[in-house]
């Protein structure tokens, strides 16, 4: 039994007015986030007999603002996945009678991990630089950006770029790893993070050295 | 048309984040570089009483071998190493994962090679600096 | 432009590098200039002002001491800056970040002064 159908089984018997999200009920369409028993966790993927303790406490996820009951308000992480415009982005296009783009099985290692992300936010929730500064992009919107910054088809590094480092953005990251920790499918967005800073750090010292050469 | 929505704002137990012990392992991590830059400090002042004179120089001496500093100086060694523990095991994930004979070399590799490195340069700056 | 806050750029590079130095080499300074001086037969000149004065009055030393320790207060400084950011303590960033330079600034400069 999981956390998820507890809460089915309140509103069904107990307290029809309580209000949860939920779809897929198995861990990969990212609706059923909330915190349980202090830590972020999916409702359909955490088994009550994992849980510690007689009592288990579930509250909304936590760092969003809430509507009703464990339904929380997530346009704030809409509007950063928006900004680092998660779609291949082309600065030439391809006319279609070249055919598609190929890539091979090694050139899609490369970001294959950062595409597991689901949008679930429990990386948001658990993050404590998130917690005191709303405006910081967040692990999920990063990992999901450096997903396309790595993909051989995509041309938007810089677009992205500037979009994650200024305010709130990448630099204000203190590698605490919550999201790592708590992230459901090993996206590890902390990693996300610190290499996004690293290839920033590259374009500043090329843009630097060389700046005739970034377009 | 959107919907009235009445935002509140939950607010979580603030801090909520020291009360786990992966955060709480974070936070001491941070606290490790208070006790750096007081090293920082400690040595700076030593270093000016050494300008100072030997008189200046010995009391000083007399000062961080007193019990409250010899306790000062192993919590300051203790914040360090846990320092330098936490940074080689986060290294391997700044980088992109290096390719190695048709696979992926894995992190504890990077971790391993600093691991072996730091006893080694230890010993170099040691001898260079600090042996009679 | 690709990188729009360039100062946090260069701040987090140096902090990088500070790391890695001060994770390889603080150790040894710490116990060689403040735990082992505590043992009557320690194995360090520190404890002796002659020996102590000729070392550190080796240019290349004094230049390593200067570089190791600067970049080390580097690194504590951006951590320090950013736990008191984590914990909610912070209500205006820029001021808070300008003071941490400016300490660390001061502290660097102390440490040269005390150096050279």
């Amino acid at each position: 039994m999981v956390v998820l159908d507890s809460l089915v089984y309140i509103k069904e018997q107990l307290d029809g007015s309580l209000t949860y999200r939920w779809s897929c009920r198995m861990g990969i369409c990212g609706s059923c986030g909330a915190t349980v028993n202090g830590t972020p966790h999916l409702t359909c993927e955490t088994l009550l007999k994992d849980l510690k303790g007689p009592i288990v406490t579930v509250e909304p996820l936590y760092n969003f603002p809430v509507i009703k009951d464990l339904v929380v308000d997530i346009d704030d992480f809409m509007k950063k996945l928006q900004n680092i415009k998660p779609w291949i982005i082309r600065k030439t296009e391809r006319p279609l009678k070249e055919g598609e783009f190929i890539q091979k099985p090694d050139e899609m290692d490369l970001y294959r991990q950062f595409s597991s992300c689901i949008n679930c936010m429990l990386c948001l929730a658990a993050c404590p630089v998130y917690a005191s500064d709303r405006q910081f992009v967040g692990p999920a919107p990063a990992a999901l950006a450096l997903r396309y910054i790595l993909d051989t088809r995509d041309q938007g590094k810089e677009i992205r770029l500037d979009a994650m480092t200024g305010e709130g953005g990448i630099w204000d990251c203190t590698f605490a790893g919550n999201c790592t920790v708590v992230c459901p499918k090993n996206v590890d967005p902390a990693a996300a993070l610190q290499r996004l800073k690293v290839i920033s750090l590259n374009e500043l010292v090329k843009s630097i050295l060389m700046p005739g050469l970034t377009k | 048309m959107e919907p009235q929505r009445k935002r509140k704002q939950f607010e979580p137990p603030s801090l909520w984040w020291l009360g786990h012990r992966q955060y709480l392992a974070y936070t001491l991590r941070e606290l490790s570089s208070f006790f750096i830059i007081l090293y920082v400090l400690l040595f700076s002042i030593s270093m000016f009483q050494l300008k100072l004179g030997e008189a200046s120089y010995q009391a000083y001496e007399r000062l961080l071998t007193s019990p409250p500093f010899i306790v000062l100086s192993i919590l300051i060694l203790a914040f360090s190493v846990y320092h330098s523990i936490t940074w080689f095991k986060v290294t391997p994930t700044a980088l992109p994962p290096i390719r190695v004979n048709g696979g992926k070399m894995p992190g504890w590799v990077l971790v391993a090679v600093q691991v072996y490195l730091w006893p080694l340069i230890s010993y170099v700056l040691y001898v260079w600096i600090y042996a009679r | 432009m690709v990188v729009r806050n360039r100062f946090e750029a260069i701040d987090w590079m140096l902090f990088g590098g500070g790391g890695i130095v001060a994770a390889l080499v603080l150790p040894i300074h710490i116990i060689a200039t403040n735990v082992l001086p505590a043992f009557t037969f320690a194995p360090t000149i520190f404890t002796q002002y002659q020996l102590t004065a000729a070392k550190v009055g080796e240019p290349l030393i004094k230049l390593y001491l200067i570089l190791v320790l600067s970049l080390s207060t580097w690194h504590a400084t951006h951590r320090v800056r950013f736990i008191l950011f984590d914990l909610g303590l912070v209500k205006h960033r820029g001021i808070v970040t300008q003071a941490s330079m400016v300490t660390l600034g001061a502290i660097i400069i102390f440490l040269i002064i005390a150096l050279v």
